[in-house]
């Protein structure tokens, strides 16, 4: 049986996976596959993988690799996310942290402010990292990434890096299918993740 | 009008003096500096007298002074010109501590002396033009800001804590968060930061960020490092995101360049700044607060509130929280 993909159908590329824009989750014998902005708490009992935008983006996988080339980790990382129509903000700056995991070792740190749509994550990473992530929940998305390093200082911007002069880079920003469901992972490790973090105490709340 | 100046010790005097001779009826009259070798190079190269004591400087005929020494010589050299009589710009930080900033400021009120400080980044066309839109409401209310100010190591005495009160942080936050503060007309109510050495040998901070919030509950990220190379296309940057009810703007201070590829040489971009000199800009105001004595456009308080954040940021950082820097 083939799964059932949520998500923008401009965006994934796919052969003939079932991708929908929204779903129900009625049936109980289906596999869902869910964007992180869609995640919201009453899934549990869903049989539920979570695919992340960040990690799926060939700009952030860019970065990543040159990021793996520096010799040490001390360096400042910044990420601008506007991001629209998000259920539940926890969830995906959740997922962010966890994919920022991945690549700077564990958070020591983590400080969190937020005020109306607009959220800033700090974090000092134990290998000397220190990143600021800044989300503002509204109406487009937007993503520019930069990292001053020892070796590098990347720098991606969605609006500078366009083939298009109308800002809609995030229409060309094309998920490949099967680097979608390798990459997805259950939805438990993520809340497993977030509970860990304690964001909803830190002051990220649903929308 | 005549100005001196006091100290080439800090790389923006030849900026400044270089401005000083772009303006009519303004004359830069002498220099002050007890680096012997340098206030003869200076002499020299701006063709003007230049003097290694107090006594002999002040004895010029001067209208005002423009004090550009390192950090923790503010002080003095402002209390001896204001002790005769001259009006002066003094570049930022203020200083390196509070209370001699407010020592400074208390005097100037006393002696009746202007005391601007030099944050030319509000005389930047772009940031002024954020905040007429601003004003006029084009934004709506403003919910949060982010920014960076980000520069090449300047080496010297500004890695020395002694001279300079503080590396990056100090160096590159002050900007920012006087440009945030005129923008709302309200204080940093509190200061979260991170800050470390990263990218030079250097045992002072030349990297930090920074998260704020003003008393009226706007808030701010802040990126103020030395991480550009010498081979990164332009000195630095100054950019700032302003996060409103109705649209968000992006202004870079340094965005209007053209690139240059040399074909020989190093074969790397440079960005060629072509915006409007934001230093002449400054120079021009105070010149006309002194003209109108006029209260400055940049107050000492000013300098002081800036110089409080940056503080609090290197205290955050120590004892691992955020820390209270205003009481609203």
């Amino acid at each position: 049986m083939s799964p059932i993909i949520v998500g923008d159908r401009r965006k994934i590329t796919s052969n003939n996976e079932m991708i929908v824009d929204d779903s129900d989750f009625k049936d109980q014998n289906e596999v869902y596959y869910l964007p992180t902005e869609r995640v919201v708490e009453n899934l549990a009992n869903h049989n539920v993988y979570v695919y992340h935008d960040l990690s799926l983006y060939a700009p952030f996988q860019k970065m990543k690799h040159y990021i793996k080339e520096e010799t040490s980790l001390k360096g400042v990382f910044r990420m601008r996310r506007l991001l629209n129509h998000v259920d539940d903000p926890q969830f995906v700056i959740g997922a962010d942290l966890f994919e920022l995991e991945s690549l700077f070792g564990k958070p020591e740190k983590i400080y969190l402010k937020s005020t109306q749509n607009h959220s800033i994550v700090s974090v000092r990473y134990v290998d000397g990292t220190m990143a600021h992530v800044d989300y503002t929940f509204q109406t487009k998305d937007y993503l520019s990434i930069e990292w001053s390093g020892l070796k590098y200082i990347l720098e991606f911007d969605q609006h500078d890096m366009s083939p298009f002069d109308e800002h809609n880079y995030f229409e060309s920003f094309q998920i490949d299918v099967d680097h979608l469901l390798n990459e997805a992972y259950p939805l438990e490790r993520l809340t497993n993740y977030i509970s860990r973090l304690d964001l909803a105490e830190l002051g990220v709340n649903g929308s | 009008m005549k100005i001196g100046m006091m100290s080439f010790a800090h790389m923006h005097a030849h900026s400044y003096a270089d401005c000083l001779n772009e303006i009519e009826h303004v004359e830069l009259a002498a220099i002050f500096d007890d680096d012997r070798e340098r206030a003869d190079q200076i002499a020299k190269q701006y063709d003007v007298e230049a003097y290694t004591t107090y006594e002999e400087f002040f004895e010029q005929d001067l209208d005002a002074v423009i004090i550009c020494s390192e950090n923790n010589r503010h002080k003095e050299m402002v209390l001896e010109a204001a002790k005769h009589q001259k009006h002066i710009l003094c570049e930022k930080p203020i200083a390196t501590n509070i209370e001699d900033a407010q020592v400074m400021i208390n005097y100037c009120e006393e002696q009746n002396v202007i005391l601007q400080i030099a944050f030319p980044v509000r005389f930047s066309s772009p940031i002024m033009e954020l905040k007429v839109r601003i004003d006029q409401g084009e934004l709506g209310d403003i919910v949060a800001f982010r920014s960076t100010n980000r520069g090449q190591n300047p080496g010297g005495w500004f890695v020395d804590e002694h001279y300079s009160g503080g590396g990056a942080v100090l160096d590159h936050t002050v900007h920012m968060v006087d440009i945030m503060r005129w923008f709302l007309s309200d204080e940093v109510k509190d200061v979260h930061a991170y800050v470390d050495s990263f990218f030079h040998d250097v045992e002072i901070d030349d990297a930090g960020i920074l998260t704020m919030e003003f008393n009226n509950g706007v808030i701010a990220s802040h990126d103020a490092s030395w991480s550009r190379y010498v081979d990164y296309p332009t000195w630095g940057d100054v950019t700032l995101e302003v996060i409103g009810t109705k649209k968000n703007v992006v202004v870079d201070a340094f965005k209007e360049h053209i690139n240059v590829y040399p074909k020989q040489g190093p074969n790397h971009l440079t960005f060629d700044f072509v915006g409007h000199n934001m230093d002449l800009a400054l120079i021009k105001d105070f010149i006309q607060c002194v003209e109108e004595k006029r209260q400055p456009f940049i107050s000492g308080h000013d300098g002081l509130k800036a110089l409080q954040v940056a503080l609090c940021a290197y205290q955050s950082n120590d004892i691992g929280q955020s820390v209270r820097c205003h009481e609203g």
